[in-house]
């Protein structure tokens, strides 16, 4: 063979092997972002509003009372046969597609009743879609929307008008009134 | 399998097991609010019965009436309404008991009538029901009422000299504030 035949067809290998090798070699790349949007957080909130009112009554029973539209002035003193009635709303806020609460209610022991005085309280909820329960505990589920639920705790003072002698004269009775809890739960699902 | 494709295999796998995790700690949201009704103080009562016209009954012969004008009313500053009822009068002899007391005890009628005035010795309006709640009264109302106290003609000579107190028993009850 030739001289100059035979240098070319050695170059001509030696390309051959650096392709096939297995050392240091560049690789085309791809970067890509997933983006996973914004995260929101729902609202969870009680709160006694604006508006409480205190009415006379005139009691029907030891534990009855039927309202009146009076004021009752602050510092106004009772007498067997009166009753008075305190109205304060509230309103409870939620949101949260997977959120279940309860508002539940607790009575606060009172101080000082003398014998002839009663008072109760109870919690209602204005009708709403997102609030179920008759009464303690309600059960508030917003689903995909904000709930602005809103009702009102109603304490009744009853003086029973049978009461004789002297009972209850200038003593005064420190009515602590209930505690309002609203708790979320576990989802059931 | 070629070996640079091993690393991005293992990220995936432990990024799953992440989501799986426990359910037993479970927070929860809570607020709280407490709705007190504050205090409430009972009132009081009290009220007086007083002659805002005292009968004059000393030297009292047979057949005379002489008269008088009791008041009822509540102390200020107590509360809520009320309601009062007069109960029988009474004639006792007062001080030391001696015969012509007692006996002029007996020759003695009181009379309670509606009105609040008196001309001369005659009452006005009718004699009252005893024993009956008035209507409800205002708390600042001051009420009334006539006495006639009437020696009977009849009476004999033996209660010369006697002493007796008469007396009108009233009673007050409160009634509701409205």
């Amino acid at each position: 063979m030739r001289k100059t035949t035979k240098g070319a067809l050695a170059v001509g290998a030696g390309v051959a092997l650096l392709l096939g090798g297995a050392g240091t070699m560049a690789a085309w790349q791809l970067t890509s972002t997933a983006a996973t949007g914004t995260v929101s957080s729902g609202e969870f909130n009680l709160a006694t509003t604006a508006g409480a009112t205190w009415k006379w009554g005139t009691a029907t029973s030891a534990t009855g009372c039927t309202a009146t539209t009076t004021d009752f002035p602050v510092g106004a003193k009772i007498v067997p046969g009166d009753c008075v009635i305190y109205t304060q709303p509230i309103t409870v806020t939620a949101s949260g597609n997977r959120l279940v609460a309860t508002l539940s209610v607790s009575a606060i022991a009172n101080s000082g009743v003398w014998s002839g005085l009663t008072a109760t309280s109870a919690t209602t909820m204005d009708a709403n879609p997102a609030v179920t329960g008759a009464g303690s505990p309600f059960t508030i589920t917003p689903g995909t929307g904000t709930v602005n639920a809103t009702g009102k705790v109603v304490t009744t003072i009853v003086f029973d008008p049978a009461t004789t002698s002297s009972t209850g004269q200038n003593s005064t009775a420190t009515l602590n009134g209930v505690t309002l809890v609203l708790k979320q739960t576990a989802p059931t699902t | 399998m070629p070996p640079r494709l091993r690393p991005a295999l293992v990220a995936c796998v432990a990024v799953v097991l992440l989501l799986v995790g426990s359910t037993t700690a479970y927070a929860a949201w809570a607020r709280s609010a407490t709705v007190a009704a504050g205090a409430v103080t009972g009132g009081s009562f009290s009220g007086t019965v007083t002659w805002s016209t005292a009968p004059n009954l000393a030297g009292m012969h047979p057949g005379e009436t002489r008269v008088g004008v009791v008041q009822v009313a509540r102390t200020a500053s107590t509360n809520g309404r009320w309601v009062y009822a007069v109960g029988a009068p009474t004639a006792a002899p007062s001080g030391t008991v001696t015969a012509a007391s007692t006996a002029l005890a007996g020759q003695l009628v009181v009379t309670v009538y509606t009105g609040a005035t008196f001309t001369g010795t005659t009452c006005a309006g009718t004699p009252a029901t005893l024993g009956v709640a008035s209507p409800v009264q205002a708390l600042g109302a001051v009420v009334r009422h006539c006495v006639a106290v009437r020696l009977l003609p009849t009476a004999p000579s033996t209660v010369q000299g006697g002493s007796v107190a008469v007396t009108v028993p009233i009673t007050l009850e409160n009634r509701s504030t409205n």
